[in-house]
């Protein structure tokens, strides 16, 4: 047992040797974009899948999906979110899922007014290319009428409350949460971290976004409800 | 503030400029989306595509004039990947498109310098406080007195020398910029600090010495030293274009040097015009604009860097539109005019020079 476990701890240190010396010549960047090139759904390690069927149900809308072989890092618990690229932007969306017949099936559930369930629904073409990612978290409920929305930072698993008035780098230092900042003008792009979950206003522009996933300069936006950072 | 500092302009003027400046930027931002997208997607496949071709043509290059075009081919993907790609995903630019390969905070170059420090000295340091001497390391790059307003000191008699060394080795002058070594002589930061930011740094050092100069030399067999030579002058060339368009971007004869105090009392639209004056621009067609990572709109550049690249040439008209109206000079001209200016510079400043009209200096002393 001990001699079997050890060749399988070399065999794991010459593959990840092997790996990171292969990733000198090619990087996962560049591989995914061959992989593409050539038609296939092959990931360095992103889980890209190819519809093969689409219906739309009461519940939602369920997306057959062939997946290349990292579906086991993605598909953990019930659901799993599923990103389209419309319009130049990658767009998510969370679904429950489940595996049959070597497919893995995604259920989104319907939601009114969404451009991109619309597109789910009606838009998307058997071929088309998705990716699956792990699903995020549930967000905290504000408090209605709060002046504060409650903050999750992925990465501490801290959660803070943050006024809704002020920029969110500003609100999360009074908070005693010090995130990385340069030029604190929507500048240089220092404070850029992705906005996993929730809804947030750009300052200068007024406009509001809440696409998961999106990297947002926290110096010159504000939350707009509870959020959830990669911070 | 001194009425110098603010191009003539009072107050409610240089609010209303900035206000329109502001406002341009407003009016892009909102039409970002598809085509931006469509634009950079085209270029990482050039970035791929003359890569492969590149490699590719230098493992054949026992033909002598596949080692020619390989080298040109890579020298040209590099190219492309740094300025094009690179630098501008790095500003955020392609953040709106939520794609991991394209994310500004973690997009990581093909060149030694890491992508942390860069993002630190560069999207940070020099695009907040463009020009501004002891705040601003690119005002020389700790290695070259361009300036007057620089003390000058027998050190900088040989810069032209410094000057061609730097351009030939570009990548290594970006790489080593952020650890500050002269605090380190002058004692002001410890060795032990050095060492901890020196550890990223020999990590991606070793990655690309490791891929250009040995994997890939290795791969091509008993062409290893055609491949290694096609390498290493394709990293040359890359070398020294960078460092052509990036000085011509802020040492030209108008672009100007700001003392520390013009960031007291800043005004509404003062940030935009110190962006305006500190920068310089390229002209030249569409080819020569992308292949300099569209940082010959440098003043655009400055004024938008969260703004994706491609949209400087129609933003130029504007931005210069504007500075009509308010009198402002914009700085433009070819590549041999504004290159020509930035040697002078290099050559004249390494003697003694005095500033020719001295704003602050004057304000200072209450003159």
């Amino acid at each position: 047992m001990k001699a079997l476990s050890v060749t399988s701890t070399d065999t794991g240190s010459i593959s990840r040797g092997l790996s990171n010396l292969f990733s000198l010549l090619v990087s996962p960047e560049q591989y995914d974009f061959w992989a593409r090139q050539f038609g296939t759904i092959e990931g360095w390690s992103r889980c890209y899948a190819r519809l093969e069927a689409v219906s739309e149900s009461a519940d939602g809308v369920c997306l057959t999906l062939r997946t290349n072989r990292h579906r086991a890092t993605v598909l953990g618990g019930e659901a799993c979110d599923v990103s389209v690229e419309i319009a130049g932007r990658n767009r998510t969306r969370t679904g429950c899922w489940e595996r049959r017949d070597g497919f893995v099936l995604v259920t989104v559930p319907r939601a009114e007014d969404d451009e991109v369930y619309d597109f789910l629904c009606c838009r998307l073409t058997v071929g088309q290319r998705l990716e699956l990612t792990a699903a995020s978290g549930e967000l905290p409920q504000a408090v209605a009428n709060a002046d504060t929305v409650p903050v999750t930072l992925t990465r501490s698993g801290q959660v803070v409350n943050v006024g809704r008035d002020t920029s969110l780098l500003e609100a999360l230092e009074e908070a005693g949460v010090k995130p990385t900042f340069g030029c604190r003008r929507g500048v240089c792009n220092r404070c850029s971290c992705a906005r996993v979950r929730g809804q947030t206003v750009d300052i200068s522009s007024g406009e509001s976004s809440s696409e998961p996933g999106t990297p947002i300069r926290i110096c010159v936006h504000r939350a707009e409800s509870p959020l959830e950072l990669d911070l | 503030m001194s009425s110098q500092w603010s191009a003539g302009l009072n107050d409610a003027e240089l609010a209303a400029f900035g206000a329109e400046i502001e406002a341009l930027k407003q009016r892009h931002l909102a039409e970002v989306g598809e085509r931006d997208a469509r634009y950079i997607k085209r270029i990482v496949a050039a970035v791929r595509y003359t890569e492969v071709l590149g490699r590719g043509l230098l493992f054949l290059s026992f033909i002598p004039p596949f080692w020619v075009l390989g080298t040109l081919l890579l020298a040209l993907s590099k190219i492309l990947e740094n300025m094009e790609l690179g630098h501008n995903v790095m500003h955020g630019q392609y953040d709106f498109m939520n794609e991991p390969s394209l994310r500004g905070a973690d997009y990581e170059w093909d060149i030694v310098g890491t992508g942390d420090n860069w993002r630190n000295s560069h999207n940070f340091k020099h695009h907040t406080y463009t020009n501004i001497k002891g705040m601003d390391d690119d005002v020389g790059y700790g290695l070259l007195r361009l300036f007057p307003e620089q003390r000058w000191s027998p050190f900088y008699l040989p810069q032209l020398l410094y000057a061609t060394l730097l351009g030939l080795l570009f990548q290594w002058g970006v790489a080593i910029q952020e650890l500050e070594l002269g605090k380190v002589f002058k004692g002001r930061k410890s060795w032990a600090q050095l060492k901890a930011e020196m550890k990223p740094l020999l990590k991606k050092t070793k990655r690309q010495l490791l891929k250009d100069y040995l994997l890939f030399p290795l791969l091509s067999g008993p062409l290893f030293l055609s491949v290694f030579a096609g390498n290493l002058v394709a990293n040359l060339i890359r070398n020294v274009w960078t460092f052509t368009i990036i000085f011509c971007g802020h040492f030209t004869t108008h672009a100007e040097v700001f003392p520390k105090s013009v960031l007291e009392n800043e005004q509404p639209g003062h940030w935009y015009l110190r962006q305006l004056r500190g920068s310089s621009n390229l002209k030249g067609g569409k080819w020569f604009h992308i292949l300099s990572g569209n940082l010959s709109h440098q003043i655009e550049h400055h004024l938008f860097p969260t703004v994706p690249a491609w949209r400087y040439a129609a933003m130029s008209q504007e931005v210069q539109a504007i500075c009509q109206r308010y009198g402002l000079h914009y700085n433009t001209g070819y590549l041999h005019q504004q290159f020509g200016q930035v040697l002078w510079r290099i050559v004249r400043h390494a003697f003694p020079s005095r500033p020719e009209v001295c704003y602050w200096r004057t304000e200072q002393t209450g003159a």
